[in-house]
């Protein structure tokens, strides 16, 4: 479903992505993991066009992504979190799961001026597609709540609330586990993987918590200094030498 | 019926009866005030909501003040039909600002579009066989019409002014709530992220501009119609900051408070002048001083705040939102709070 080849990224003189390979299948979890600054968030940056890669390509079902504009990514299906929140502090809860559903508006300017009835049909429909994805996180009861001054867990929902919005078919998600306490990282794994079912999403998921990431995903990437130095299920890839020399042993 | 349009309805209401209740003089300052009412609507739109700050407004104002003054002088237009084509000009005026403003983040579009504003006077003077130069323009306003002879010059002229500004004000008010509205404020807050979920930055920045620039091309034209007369020294840099402290007084990001905000910007300096002439402009720059202290967040946010007392206000200090994203969210945060 989504195919990475030969993707090269250069910041000045540092090369954040050499030539980097990454296939996802159709409905997989894929885990990308790595230590910091291993070109994690680059790769999803380019995904979502926020980045501007040297070389490579990004297929994405067979469209190349590099030929596509940034907001044009979300109507392609796919959907990302953030690693830090990107949220509107002064929208509401159930507003900014509404954000997921722009890219299915067609009314602009002069339709939304002139209170054009088509307005207002589209309105209500992103009301309900927010309030399903809200309630498919289990936030309902926030809805009308400003997104300002809510815990950060909730706050890192409401953004997963607004990736589904966007009813994505593959999901990006950058570190939704950072932040979170422990008993929090336990219901957003098996929250991933009965929306992975629910919804026949294909997960792309940069984390550093290795339980989860071992636990939720079907198959492992590992980066280190840009490059990709190991793939494969989860088993294998804790058990490769030069992973746990460039990861996991460092961590340990 | 919700609040809010109860609100705005007794607010009409109180604004058509307002002319019946004072003298020639003071009618006059108010139609004065719905002018600048429509300009600050139009700066808080593009400042408030997409996040883009102008110090130039004070430009498309001259320039809508001029078509309208022009049309009507020279061509024999009528004044109202001559509306529309100031709004179609800035417009285009304001999207061409719109463009290289796309690369230009907060002092350095400030710095720009201040240039405008510095360079207005002189480029009136400049093409002085359309504008007479420094001589000015005569456009005489409109006289009252037979059916209405019940109404004096200064009434008539006020109201005419608050027909053109209700339907201005309803189209704001469409455009920034729903989808429009939402994507725009997202420009401001988290443009990085708006791309994401399909919002096509280049476009909504640029329509930003050109509505902002045709509002304040409408009030340069209800500028005209009032007044009569055009010249430009009515037109200076400092009209252009006047528009910005309107905005930021009546409350950034929101629709009514352009009324309030107008409001200020002409009765303060009178009243500043009544206390003392010669300490007027010490006065009204102390007078804004302790506005900006005593209500940052402008008239209309204090009356939010008030409005969310005591549920959410205290939640709403605490705010963890980490609006910075990868690579860090760029764009002005030219915001009150």
């Amino acid at each position: 479903m989504l195919e990475v080849a030969g993707l090269t990224v250069r910041f000045g003189g540092l090369t954040a992505l050499h030539d980097v390979e990454l296939t996802v299948e159709r409905g997989q979890v894929c885990g990308l993991i790595g230590p910091n600054g291993a070109g994690k968030t680059t790769l999803f940056n380019c995904v979502s066009r926020l980045v501007e890669p040297a070389q490579g390509s990004i297929r994405f079902d067979g469209v190349e992504l590099l030929d596509r504009r940034p907001h044009e990514i979300a109507g392609l299906g796919i959907a990302r979190t953030f690693q830090h929140l990107a949220l509107v502090p002064s929208l509401s809860v159930r507003e900014n799961v509404m954000l997921g559903a722009h890219h299915r508006g067609r009314s602009g300017f002069l339709a939304a001026a002139l209170h054009h009835p088509m307005v207002r049909r589209e309105e209500r429909a992103m009301t309900t597609d927010a309030e399903d994805a809200l309630e498919r996180v289990g936030l309902s009861h926030l809805a009308d709540h400003p997104a300002a001054g809510l815990p950060y867990g909730q706050l890192k929902r409401v953004e997963l609330a607004r990736a589904l919005c966007e009813t994505p078919r593959l999901l990006c998600l950058d570190e939704p586990a950072s932040g979170l306490s422990h008993g929090e990282v336990a219901e957003l794994a098996a929250l991933l993987k009965r929306l992975a079912a629910e919804l026949e999403l294909t997960l792309l998921l940069v984390e550093h918590h290795m339980a989860l990431v071992m636990q939720v995903s079907d198959q492992v990437v590992v980066l280190d200094f840009g490059r990709v130095i190991a793939a494969g299920p989860p088993r294998e890839v804790q058990q490769d030498a030069r992973v746990i020399e460039a990861y996991l042993g460092a961590a340990a | 019926m919700s609040r809010t349009r109860i609100a705005w309805i007794v607010l009409l209401v109180l604004a058509i009866l307002l002319p019946f209740f004072f003298s020639s003089y003071r009618v006059t300052q108010f139609t004065l005030v719905l002018a600048y009412a429509v300009a600050a609507l139009g700066l808080n739109l593009l400042l408030g909501y997409s996040g883009q700050i102008s110090l130039g407004h004070g430009a498309f104002f001259a320039l809508g003040a001029y078509v309208t003054a022009i049309l009507v002088a020279k061509s024999g237009w009528p004044h109202l039909a001559t509306i529309p084509v100031a709004a179609a000009i800035c417009a285009a005026a304001g999207f061409a600002v719109g463009i290289p403003a796309l690369r230009l983040h907060g002092l350095y579009l400030a710095l720009v579009t201040l240039g405008l504003a510095v360079a207005t006077p002189q480029l009136i003077k400049r093409f002085d066989g359309l504008t007479g130069g420094t001589q000015g323009l005569a456009a005489p306003s409109p006289s009252v019409p037979g059916f209405l002879d019940f109404l004096a010059d200064d009434q008539w002229l006020y109201l005419l002014n608050l027909a053109i500004l209700v339907p201005m004000f309803v189209l704001a008010a469409g455009l920034v709530r729903g989808r429009v509205g939402r994507a725009l404020v997202t420009v401001r807050d988290n443009p990085i992220a708006a791309k994401t979920f399909g919002v096509d930055l280049a476009a909504y920045k640029t329509r930003a501009f050109a509505v902002s620039a045709a509002y304040a091309g409408v009030a340069g034209s209800m500028f005209t119609i009032t007044v009569g007369f055009v010249a430009p020294e009515s037109f200076g840099f400092a009209l252009s900051f006047s528009f910005l402290a309107a905005v930021v007084v009546g409350g950034l990001a929101t629709v009514a408070g352009a009324i309030f905000g107008a409001l200020f910007i002409e009765f303060v300096p009178v009243y500043a002048a009544d206390v003392n002439e010669a300490l007027a402009a010490v006065i009204y720059g102390g007078v804004l001083i302790l506005f900006m202290y005593v209500l940052p967040t402008g008239v209309v946010g204090l009356a939010r705040r008030v409005r969310l007392r005591p549920k959410q206000e205290g939640e709403r200090d605490a705010v963890v939102v980490d609006r910075g994203v990868a690579g860090g969210g760029a764009g002005e945060r030219v915001r009150a709070q």
